[in-house]
């Protein structure tokens, strides 16, 4: 059985870490689940604030966000007996929540190419996701927005979850080369990214000096 | 180990890919000593490199911020987890059903199936270019690599079944062209290194002035049409060239006397012929870009045996294609003297010269979509006042707001600024918004596509993509070749038609509602795709934020494939070009499959049944150019290459 109670005072005093990590046990066939929920309970504890932000930042949509931290850990759940060694289970965390990422990624995709008959379900932003836009408006958030996901995905990983070479590798479910190249190609594309934000936000400003001078020029 | 330094580091790019290969590499994790000594040795050499470096440190740092404010999980998430995981340990306990994905059910996205595009004609594409060359071995090269020769594991040549490659290459400096034509059957994974150099067979020798702007085939590939450029002998003219000797009394014109110069030929005004469109309220006009009879060039040159002329004194603006049944060839011209802007053209294939159809002179010709023609416009009220553009050249100043579009087009740039009011030695860049239309040459109908902002729309063959720049135009004298994208990006959009749209409106019996469309097609008219509305889905996707100076984005006959090329803004004959992966069971951009990321490309390239031709730009250390195949089976990619060669063109 799981402690389903949140303290509700203290967001940091999430359910303990497991008692006994899984010393011993059976890599596959029997599978035990008073053991796995245990297991998957300590992950959270340690680790659903770091995958939360990770999917937030690659997903931008809050909601979004918690529903799919939830699925990656119910995946964690179901696929604990895939787990060799206990020690890597925050890059196979991190491996389930880059496929969970990357499925919704490619669903969003869908919704947005195909045409909608009838009602217009999805065609307008939702108040959450102009409220986040807000929120990640700085030009740093706009320029990873721009970059393609995956050198996103490999820069997050890498400078803000501290994944190694090959830990990145193995959750992006690529080779170790690959995910230096990603990540090379990923810095790149953030240089570029973010000196266009630069030049646009600059410009921006000119345009609004302009038109405070345009203003003042007609209040006069 | 050091490479030997380097006096002008732009000569080796490569190096300095290195270099940042190696400092990125070194922010994730430590280098070996060779490693390390090689990237001090070249940061200490170049003090570029030192400053880009300590700029991705920087942005390094700004990356790194972020986990100052670390954003706060939902307090209810671990009830929720909790819960799923319980429901899943019960479920697992009942020994039920498979797991299913999602356990706690979200608001469901809308469902895939509700697709509002229609079929149009498919495009069946003959394989067979020239029949009696499918069977040769395409590598035959002495000294060549051959895939039987080294067959290196991972490189394992992959067997293709393709359209063939037609493309033209120059045999003596510039007036005489081979045309060729290559069958690919066997490509290789990324490095090429594995297979023969792709070889052509000679098909066809063309006289021509210089090297053509574009080479268009038709889809039974029995001719090509030659579009040259306002340079040469044989300038501001379209030429209908058949491939295989016409067959007696065949479709060919017969008052086209072979070998003789298409400049001396006389105007000759279109017959009223029931194949021909409907005059559109044009017809009392003369095809007057097309009668060239004015031209002072009297010298024969050599053309093409059987080749005519289907339109003299123009140059063509941006793409001429045949309709997929391969009945019409559309495109839009300008007169070659630069007196207007460009209008759209439509040749029937047994008139003698194409008929222009709008006379807005403000019509480009994008692509065809079924039997109809996709174009678009830049109407002279539309974004009202000129703006200055940012980015497009140094030194714009704003336009004064005095500027107003003229009623008669400046004879200096095609556009409708009125020279009068500009001042003196200001470029002016005019911000135009396009509006695009459907136009049925059968009919002469026209109907606009409501969305605005819609420039140069393509759809693919199933009618359910299409990709076009959403944003402005820029045009003015500044400006060269007198338009240019503005603000915008290129685009990937779901496509919206009512099902009686397309291919329903063929028919000599439409001919009747073509006085709806009398001047320049710029109003919707009554064509059953009047009746709904017809455009992009507006869900876009971005292919390519701008700015960028011009495209060309193109799907292959099945429409999972999109090939995107974007010009360089310096030279717009050479671009970056990509192959976008579609899969057309879910909708979806396959992120997995790259299968070409940004090549360099001159303008012109071709997609066509399993396969992308391009050509590579010439080197600056006088390497030729090479023509570039990549080409696919399933979701397997390979490449293949010509030897180089010189003036190379890819006929489309």
């Amino acid at each position: 059985m799981l402690n389903t109670s949140t303290p509700a005072t203290d967001a940091r005093r999430w359910p303990a870490t497991p008692s006994g990590p899984r010393a011993g046990a059976p890599v596959s066939g029997t599978w035990d689940h008073d053991t796995a929920g245990a297991f998957v309970e300590g992950l959270f504890a340690r680790h659903h604030a770091e995958i939360y932000a990770y999917l937030l930042r690659m997903l931008r949509d809050a909601d979004l966000a918690a529903d799919l931290t939830q699925d990656a850990f119910v995946k964690a759940y179901k696929a604990y007996a895939s787990l060799q060694k206990d020690e890597n289970a925050r890059a196979w965390l991190y491996q389930i929540a880059h496929r969970v990422a990357l499925d919704e990624l490619r669903r969003r995709r869908i919704v947005r190419m195909v045409p909608l008959v009838g009602e217009a379900r999805g065609a307008a932003p939702s108040a959450e996701h102009l409220s986040m836009d807000v929120r990640l408006s700085g030009p740093l958030e706009r320029a990873l927005a721009r970059i393609p996901p995956r050198q996103r995905e490999a820069l997050l990983l890498a400078e803000l979850h501290d994944l190694s070479g090959i830990e990145l590798a193995a959750a992006m479910g690529i080779s170790h080369v690959a995910a230096r190249a990603i990540l090379t190609r990923a810095r790149q594309s953030l240089r570029a990214a973010l000196a266009s934000e630069k030049d646009a936000e600059r410009a921006a400003e000119a345009e609004r000096d302009a038109l405070y001078a345009e203003r003042a020029g007609n209040d006069r | 180990m050091t490479l030997p330094f380097r006096r002008r580091h732009h000569d080796d790019e490569g190096t300095h890919d290195r270099a940042r290969a190696l400092w990125s590499m070194a922010m994730l994790e430590s280098l070996s000593d060779s490693d390390r000594e090689w990237l001090e040795a070249h940061l200490a050499s170049c003090a570029e490199c030192r400053q880009e470096h300590d700029a991705y440190l920087a942005d390094r740092r700004l990356l790194r911020s972020l986990r100052e404010q670390p954003p706060e999980p939902p307090r209810d998430l671990w009830a929720r987890t909790a819960a799923a995981i319980e429901q899943e340990a019960a479920r697992h306990r009942r020994g039920g059903l498979p797991i299913a994905d999602r356990l706690v059910p979200r608001q469901r996205r809308a469902p895939i199936g509700a697709l509002a595009g229609i079929l149009v004609a498919v495009v069946v594409l003959a394989v067979s270019f020239v029949p009696q060359y499918l069977g040769q071995p395409a590598g035959s090269v002495p000294g060549s690599l051959t895939a039987e020769a080294t067959p290196e594991p991972g490189q394992s040549p992959l067997d293709v079944i393709t359209a063939p490659v037609g493309y033209v290459a120059s045999t003596n400096g510039g007036t005489t062209y081979q045309f060729q034509v290559a069958n690919v059957d066997q490509v290789c994974s990324s490095d090429k290194a594995g297979c023969a150099p792709l070889t052509g067979s000679s098909q066809a020798t063309i006289q021509l002035g210089s090297k053509p702007l574009a080479l268009v085939s038709s889809p039974t590939k029995a001719q090509v049409v030659v579009i040259n450029g306002a340079g040469g002998s044989s300038a501001g003219s379209v030429l209908v060239v058949p491939l295989t000797t016409p067959a007696p009394g065949g479709s060919t014109s017969p008052s086209t006397p072979p070998s003789t110069g298409p400049t001396t030929r006389p105007t000759a005004p279109p017959t009223a012929s029931p194949a021909t469109p409907p005059s559109s309220g044009l017809g009392s006009q003369p095809p007057s870009s097309a009668g060239a009879s004015e031209s002072p060039v009297t010298t024969p040159i050599p053309t093409p045996a059987g080749a005519k002329s289907i339109a003299d004194g123009v140059v063509v603006v941006g793409e001429a294609r045949y309709s997929p049944d391969g009945r019409w060839l559309a495109f839009s011209a300008a007169p070659i003297d630069g007196s207007t802007g460009p209008d759209l053209y439509v040749w029937n294939g047994l008139d003698p010269l194409a008929r222009r159809v709008t006379d807005d002179h403000a019509t480009y010709f994008s692509s065809w979509l079924g039997d109809t023609i996709l174009a678009s416009r830049l109407p002279a009220d539309g974004s009202g006042a000129p703006e200055s553009s940012p980015g497009a050249s140094a030194g714009v100043t704003p336009a004064p707001p005095s500027v107003t579009p003229s009623a008669t087009p400046s004879p200096s740039d095609g556009s409708e600024a009125s020279p009068a009011s500009s001042p003196a030695n200001a470029p002016i860049v005019i911000v135009r918004q396009p509006v695009s239309f459907v136009f049925d040459p059968a009919t002469g109908a026209s109907t606009d596509i409501p969305t605005p902002d819609v420039w140069l729309p393509t759809v693919d063959s199933t009618g359910r993509f299409v990709t076009y720049w959403s944003g402005t135009v820029d045009t003015g004298p500044a400006i060269p070749g007198g338009v240019q994208l503005g603000v915008g990006r290129l685009v990937l959009d779901g496509w919206i038609q009512p099902l009686a749209g397309v291919g329903a409106s063929t028919g000599p019996s439409a001919a009747s509602s073509s006085g709806a469309s009398s001047s320049s097609g710029a109003s919707a008219s009554a064509t059953p795709a009047a009746s709904g509305a017809i455009g992009p889905a507006g869900t876009p996707i971005d292919l390519v934020v701008g700015p960028i100076s011009a495209f060309d984005a193109r799907f292959d006959p099945q429409g999972t494939r999109l090939a995107v090329w974007v010009a360089d803004s310096a030279d717009p004959t050479v671009g970056t070009l990509r192959l976008v992966v579609l899969d057309h069971g879910n909708g979806r951009i396959n992120d997995r499959l790259d299968p070409l990321p940004s090549v360099r490309a001159l303008k012109g390239i071709s997609i066509d049944e399993g396969r992308l031709a391009w050509v590579t730009p010439p080197g600056q250390d006088g390497n030729q150019s090479t023509v570039q195949v990549l080409a696919w089976s399933g979701d397997e990619f390979g490449q293949v290459q010509t030897l180089p060669g010189a003036q190379l063109t890819i006929v489309r």
